[in-house]
């Protein structure tokens, strides 16, 4: 099966998931930037107590913050998480995740059970991991540096 | 896939080093363009580039206004000499930004960014994305000039081309 196929039919699950990170409304956006660090990722959930997303909070409005004023960083996160939270089921196909992520612009998607409580975070990042799982012969043979012409001449 | 067997010239004839060889055999039309196109069949313009030299502050309300993940940062030449990026605003600048506002982006930049030519696959750029951990990528000609950037959302929108004719989607 190629790779097309293999996009067009397999369930978002097989994607690499990033743990979901998750914090209160209550939180600052500077401990939830710490928390962000942490877990090497770029975006925490905002949950209310039942554990329900209320809305996400990521690099983009923390670079938005900044250049705005600095002062804001001690504010709770939800004064500026942005409440465009999307959530797709494990068992839609990688090809609508790519589709939805396109259309709306968007970097992440919450992925959910059937319960509709969220279990992981996936998004660009996960689709092009997903590609280079299935196609290491094509994509890991690739040099990481490489120059197109030499330095210094060869020879005398 | 079918072995062939290799015959043995006659002494002074020509061997043809090709004779043996089998191309490689693709799936479908997007791993042969994964493996064989120009990595510039990714979207790669418009970008975002600053000079070096300018402060954290001035390149992050440009990130704000331009609304842009990423600024490469060049020299006189247009050579890319570093990479600004959200992570390195999380990482670096955060913790420190009293201090460090006014001081020049070079401090807090990464450093001689992994580029790509325009030669190059887009299996290469997945490379150094995946498993480099660049969610950037500056395209470069063969001076080394900055022409083009390329990052995650480009490149899933190349591989989303592969099925836009698909209802639904």
């Amino acid at each position: 099966m190629g790779l097309r196929e293999n996009l067009l039919t397999e369930p978002v699950m097989k994607l690499a998931m990033r743990v979901l990170i998750t914090v209160r409304p209550s939180t600052t956006v500077r401990q939830a930037c710490e928390a962000m660090r942490q877990a090497k990722l770029g975006a925490v959930i905002v949950v209310d107590d039942a554990g329900h997303p209320l809305g996400m909070f990521n690099e983009k409005l923390l670079i938005r913050l900044m250049a705005g004023d600095a002062g804001q960083l001690d504010d709770p996160v939800s004064k500026h998480m942005t409440h465009n939270v999307v959530c797709m089921r494990e068992t839609g196909t990688i090809a609508q995740l790519i589709a939805t992520m396109q259309g709306r612009k968007l970097r992440w998607i919450c992925v959910v059970d059937a319960g509709g409580k969220a279990t992981a975070l996936t998004g660009l990042r996960g689709v092009m991991e997903y590609v280079v799982e299935h196609h290491p012969r094509s994509v890991k043979v690739q040099p990481m540096r490489a120059n197109l012409s030499m330095d210094q001449r060869e020879g005398a | 896939m079918v072995k062939r067997e290799r015959r043995k010239p006659a002494p002074g004839e020509f061997e043809d080093p090709l004779s043996n060889y089998d191309p490689p055999v693709y799936a479908d039309e997007l791993e042969e363009s994964l493996c064989e196109d120009a990595v510039t069949v990714i979207e790669h313009q418009p970008f975002s580039a600053m000079r070096g030299g300018q402060t954290v502050r001035e390149v992050l309300a440009h990130m704000s206004q331009e609304n842009v993940a990423c600024v490469v940062l060049v020299d006189d030449d247009n050579k890319p000499t570093g990479v600004f990026s959200e992570r390195d605003v999380l990482n670096r600048v955060l913790d420190h930004y009293a201090e460090l506002a006014d001081h020049p982006v070079d401090e807090v930049m990464t450093h001689d960014p992994v580029v790509v030519y325009p030669t190059d696959t887009p299996a290469r750029v997945l490379n150094v994305m995946v498993t480099g951990g660049f969610r950037h990528v500056p395209l470069v000609d063969a001076d080394r000039r900055l022409i083009g950037v390329i990052g995650a959302r480009r490149t899933t929108g190349y591989l989303q081309r592969y099925f836009t004719d698909i209802a639904g989607l």
